[in-house]
């Protein structure tokens, strides 16, 4: 699991995509006072008390993780983010198409799968995430096609996340290249126009 | 990443789809006497009259221009072929029917350059038409049945491998991450092997 962390790590480095997706907040709470981290709850110079709620990023969170306290427990608990609630779950079961993802959190999949390498998955999320993306993936491809918007479009593409979105993009300018190359609005190799300047001096 | 649009891209432009299947052999018969035309890729030619001669598909397009050959269409560019080639590919919902890789793209060059050569080309626009919908049709399908391993594809030409791959690359990465997360793949992970296998993979 170490050396696949540390492969996704070397593979989005510098991907904007993956930087914004460790900045969603998580609400967690410290089992442990905290010298010094007083100012996350409005204590400036004094300690955290344990059991406080916090909001952190991800970031910061998962490497709290990977400390523990002397009696070998975790030094936080996290508490499941809003989007992976019981209530966005079962919405997502009952109908995958019809979610606004984007509203829920803009990088929806990619927060998820990384919130579930550094937590345990005690609800299924994965699987979940998963049929999802699997049932969205055609309507996403059938909608990049169409040229007109309807309504029902509209609404399902503001819905996409982050990875839905550049999926939607790669379909929709496929199809715009193909439609140019049917039209013929390619046109034929010229010369460039320096070069033609160029021949007239001379 | 800081690479212009163009460069970054890992599919070809249409027409450089097209540019490729112009290197295709074609059939044609001169319509007039001319000596071995001499180029830097090669000698075609000299060209007699009553006999008929292969050429790559560029040179025939543009002789047929200037109105020195007229084209012999392929095998497989007539209104009785197509036809069987439709009702099969109807049939078959999950097989694509065996038409040339480069189908998509000899055809409409031939149709828009020499479509006086090709008996009853109207139809066989309408007839191309429709096996391009039953076609796109059937990809559209293999997507929802599609899981993270493997993807079938036999028979589909260049041009429409080319326009699905920028989306279906992009879906089956991220189904792979999504999927790498899943309880029982890990447990399966050993014993787990990846192939994406289409026939035309190798452009």
């Amino acid at each position: 699991m170490a050396d696949g962390t540390f492969d996704d790590y070397e593979d989005n480095y510098f991907d904007l995509d993956s930087i914004l997706s460790e900045q969603q907040k998580l609400s967690v709470s410290f089992t442990v006072d905290v010298p010094g981290l007083g100012f996350l709850e409005n204590n400036p110079g004094g300690s955290l008390h344990s059991g406080e709620k916090v909001l952190l990023p991800f970031w910061a969170m998962s490497c709290l993780t990977l400390i523990s306290s002397p009696d070998n427990e975790p030094i936080i608990d996290i508490v499941n983010p809003k989007c992976f609630g019981n209530q966005c779950l079962n919405q997502l079961i009952a109908g995958p198409t019809t979610v606004h993802l984007y509203q829920l959190c803009p990088y929806f999949y990619q927060f998820g799968c990384n919130l579930l390498k550094t937590t345990e998955d005690s609800k299924n999320i994965s699987s979940i995430l998963f049929e999802t993306f699997k049932k969205r993936i055609s309507l996403i491809m059938d909608y990049s096609e169409q040229i007109q918007i309807t309504r029902d479009k509209a609404e399902f593409v503001r819905g996409l996340d982050e990875m839905e979105r550049q999926l939607y993009k790669c379909g929709c300018e496929s199809i715009i290249s193909m439609k140019k190359w049917v039209n013929r609005e390619y046109g034929t190799l010229k010369i460039a126009r320096s070069l033609n300047k160029s021949r007239l001096i001379l | 990443m800081a690479l212009p649009k163009y460069i970054q891209q890992s599919v070809f432009t249409p027409s450089e789809i097209e540019f490729i299947s112009e290197y295709e052999q074609i059939t044609i018969l001169p319509l007039q006497r001319m000596e071995a035309i001499t180029l830097l890729e090669g000698t075609y030619g000299p060209f007699r009259p009553p006999l008929t001669i292969k050429v790559p598909l560029w040179l025939a397009v543009t002789l047929k221009k200037k109105h020195k050959c007229s084209i012999q269409p392929p095998k497989w560019l007539n209104i009785e072929t197509l036809k069987k080639k439709k009702q099969r590919e109807e049939e078959n919902e999950k097989e694509f029917s065996d038409l040339p890789t480069h189908y998509f793209e000899i055809s409409s060059v031939l149709l828009d350059s020499a479509s006086d050569d090709i008996p009853y080309s109207d139809e066989i626009k309408i007839l191309l038409k429709d096996i391009r919908e039953i076609r796109r049709r059937k990809t559209k399908k293999g997507l929802e049945l599609l899981n993270s391993n493997y993807i079938q594809l036999d028979n589909l030409g260049l041009m429409e491998i080319n326009e699905i791959r920028p989306f279906f690359s992009k879906a089956f990465n991220d189904m792979r991450k999504l999927e790498e997360i899943l309880p029982r793949f890990q447990d399966s992970q050993a014993s787990q092997t990846y192939s994406m296998a289409s026939s035309s993979n190798r452009y």
